[in-house]
């Protein structure tokens, strides 16, 4: 339901943006000082887990061994794709408010072992999320400002082809689905048998919503008519991904691979780039668009 | 620009909100205590709630080492110590006095009973001075009433020997009811063999009680006056054995057990005075899916105000199957399993003051590594109504 009303106010922001040119007849035409884009995007993540409170179902008989059982959490195999549409609308030289709807795929992965004398006990535990993203966000490009009477002037402004930018704004995650592959193998004698695999659905073990922040940098570059804008941005979690409500009611995972996972936060380093095109033209039979 | 801060704002406050989630039980988690030594394998006795909701756990480590262990009422590690080998063979129950728990071990010299105190707030366990000189080979340590104790031992010459303990714990009488005993080493066969449990326990306020031991004619469940005096009686052929019992009262109890390798469970056992039942007039409902050297094991409860009888056993697939019955009607309320594809034993199960259970279980993890198991079923999933 919250996707739906999401879809629909996302439908009227942009209706909103499109509504019909103001009046000409005002000096300084406001229709030549703003204008819309929308975009594709698409990209590569590389997700982090931040741990906010450690949960187990395996623990030791003895605190001095605590750390033997420990998830840990690994580097390797985090990273997924990110890809989806962009809307801005530039009310500003340097200003931009931006938003959009976008597939953020996450992965993430543990192990967890019993380790033994002869034999070593490991299960590992592999993730892989999807999430709609609707982000809101500034940008601010870093350009000098021209000062001039647009609708006065005889000759096309001069809008740098390369501006670079720095951006931050709010992420608003909703969760599509979740899966996790489990395996377990058992290790002796250098010899290694996977004597347990199986996949399973792990959408409600975590919360539909969550939110975050994000900071980045980019370029924008002129290619004719369209804008492509190659960005990094670091995002971070506030909330919980967790649904600490459910986190026992899953029994394949609880009863096998004796897991239930912990409250946290996701961090991830993200490269995107977007193919924006303007939507607000001084003539729409040459395609000249407003460049502001 | 606006409308469109307006929707802006209408986005966030539609985000933000969170619709109110059906409700999930949280009171529940699954535990399971490992060491990194493979040969330490684990053979968990008893289990009883601490007074900050947590769980004192007692069990037998390898070589018969006495092994307490203290998690948290989330299933975390509290603290956990190993007594020294001078004490060994533990037996339940875990009993609360005072403030302090208590259970009995034996002497590594000579299997002497001795009282073991459970300092919860200091996390110590250190022996009492309370020694049962002349009574060895503790079998299991109960309550008869909320003032007093009753410990089962098995005398070398004599049989089982049933002894009241008083509240400071002091021996008010002793009584033994063969006048010629079992070799004592089929006594270790049978502890060391996880099919049958000796347990003691009085109910009416002590002014009964009763024990289970292996007597001259085989297994029995006796039943005893408050003075330790027989007056009753259920046994069957050296074969057959009673698995668990609990007391529902109206001279009526819930138990478990087998006859001629066929596992049972009878909701309402009727007793009388002087009975000597046959186990094979117990009747009952027959459990087809039960491992018939597994443990099984009553919890009277109440759940939502209702008296409720659970039953624990292990399955043939290696589960904890539990059923729920309604006292009153016999009815069953619900049934589900815990377990996968690791073999997992109850070895005791107890009601939860919030009206869950907790089930304590041995796990053999990967074929080998031979593991305490806690998990805790809230209420809601013993109703059926999550």
């Amino acid at each position: 339901m919250k996707i739906y009303t999401t879809l629909i106010l996302w439908t009227a922001f942009m209706l909103n943006g499109f509504s019909q040119p103001p009046s000409d007849k005002l000096k300084k035409n406001p229709y030549k000082n703003s204008q819309w884009y929308i975009g594709l995007a698409a990209g590569v993540n590389y997700n982090t887990v931040n741990v906010i409170n450690e949960y187990s179902i395996i623990h030791a008989t003895n605190r001095l061994d605590d750390e033997l059982y420990r998830k840990d959490y690994t580097l390797t195999n985090n990273i997924s794709a990110t890809y989806g549409l962009k809307l801005m609308y530039q009310f500003e030289q340097r200003f931009v408010l931006g938003s959009g709807l976008l597939i953020n795929e996450l992965r993430f992965n543990y192990n967890q072992e019993l380790p033994g004398n002869t034999r070593t006990v490991v299960f590992q535990h592999d993730h892989h999320l999807r999430y709609l993203d609707l982000p809101i966000y500034f940008r601010f490009m870093i350009r000098q400002v021209n000062s001039r009477m647009w609708n006065r002037s005889w000759k096309k402004p001069g809008v740098p082809p390369i501006i670079p930018f720095v951006q931050g704004g709010l992420n608003f995650s909703f969760l599509i689905n979740a899966n996790k592959e489990v395996s377990r193998s058992v290790i002796e004698n250098d010899f290694e048998v996977q004597d347990l695999s199986f996949s399973e659905d792990v959408g409600g073990l975590l919360q539909s919503t969550t939110v975050g922040a994000f900071i980045g940098f980019g370029a924008r570059f002129k290619l004719g008519n369209v804008y492509l804008t190659p960005q990094l941005n670091i995002r971070r979690g506030f909330s919980n991904v967790t649904n600490d409500e459910t986190r026992y009611t899953n029994d394949n995972l609880t009863q096998n691979a004796y897991d239930v996972f912990d409250d946290k936060s996701f961090t991830s380093l993200e490269a995107v780039v977007s193919i924006l095109i303007p939507l607000k033209y001084l003539s729409k039979r040459e395609f000249i668009p407003v460049e502001i | 620009m606006r409308s469109l801060l307006i929707i802006v704002l209408v986005f966030l406050l539609v985000a933000c909100s969170d619709k109110p989630e059906s409700f999930l039980p949280n009171e529940k988690f699954n535990s399971i205590f490992e060491n990194p030594s493979e040969g330490v394998n684990y053979e968990p006795l008893d289990i009883i709630q601490t007074e900050d909701n947590g769980y004192l756990i007692l069990a037998e480590s390898a070589l018969d080492a006495v092994f307490i262990m203290k998690i948290t009422s989330l299933g975390q590690l509290a603290w956990s110590t190993t007594m020294p080998a001078t004490f060994e063979n533990p037996v339940a129950d875990l009993i609360f006095n005072e403030g302090k728990y208590y259970f009995i071990a034996s002497t590594q010299a000579d299997q002497t009973a001795t009282l073991i105190e459970v300092d919860d707030f200091n996390q110590s366990v250190t022996p009492t001075q309370r020694t049962y000189v002349g009574y060895r080979n503790p079998l299991a340590f109960g309550r008869m009433n909320p003032e007093n104790f009753l410990l089962l031992n098995y005398n070398d010459t004599t049989g089982p020997v049933l002894s009241k303990i008083q509240s400071g714990f002091g021996q008010e009488w002793a009584r033994r009811y063969d006048s010629t005993a079992i070799e004592i080493d089929a006594i270790d066969e049978i502890r060391n063999n996880t099919s049958a449990n000796f347990f003691v326990g009085g109910f009416d306020n002590g002014e009964n009680t009763y024990f289970h031991s292996l007597r001259t004619n085989g297994y029995a469940l006796t039943f005893t006056d408050e003075q330790g005096i027989e007056t009753g009686k259920v046994s069957g052929t050296s074969e057959d054995k009673v698995i668990s019992y609990a007391y529902l009262g109206n001279q009526a109890g819930a138990i478990n057990y087998v006859v001629n390798g066929n596992s049972f469970f009878q909701l309402a056992m009727p007793l009388q005075n002087n009975d000597s039942i046959s186990l094979n007039q117990v009747g009952g409902e027959s459990l087809i899916d039960k491992t018939e050297n597994d443990n099984a094991q009553i919890i009277n409860t109440e759940v939502v105000a209702t008296a409720n009888i659970i039953n624990l056993y292990g399955t043939v697939d290696g589960r904890i199957k539990w059923t729920n019955y309604a006292v009153g009607s016999g009815s069953i309320q619900q049934i589900d399993y815990v377990g996968g594809n690791d073999p997992l034993k109850v070895k005791k199960a107890i009601g939860t003051r919030d009206g869950g259970i907790a089930i304590l279980a041995k796990i053999t993890i990967a074929g080998s590594r031979e593991r305490i198991a806690v998990q805790k079923i809230p209420r809601e999933e013993l109703l059926g109504i999550n």
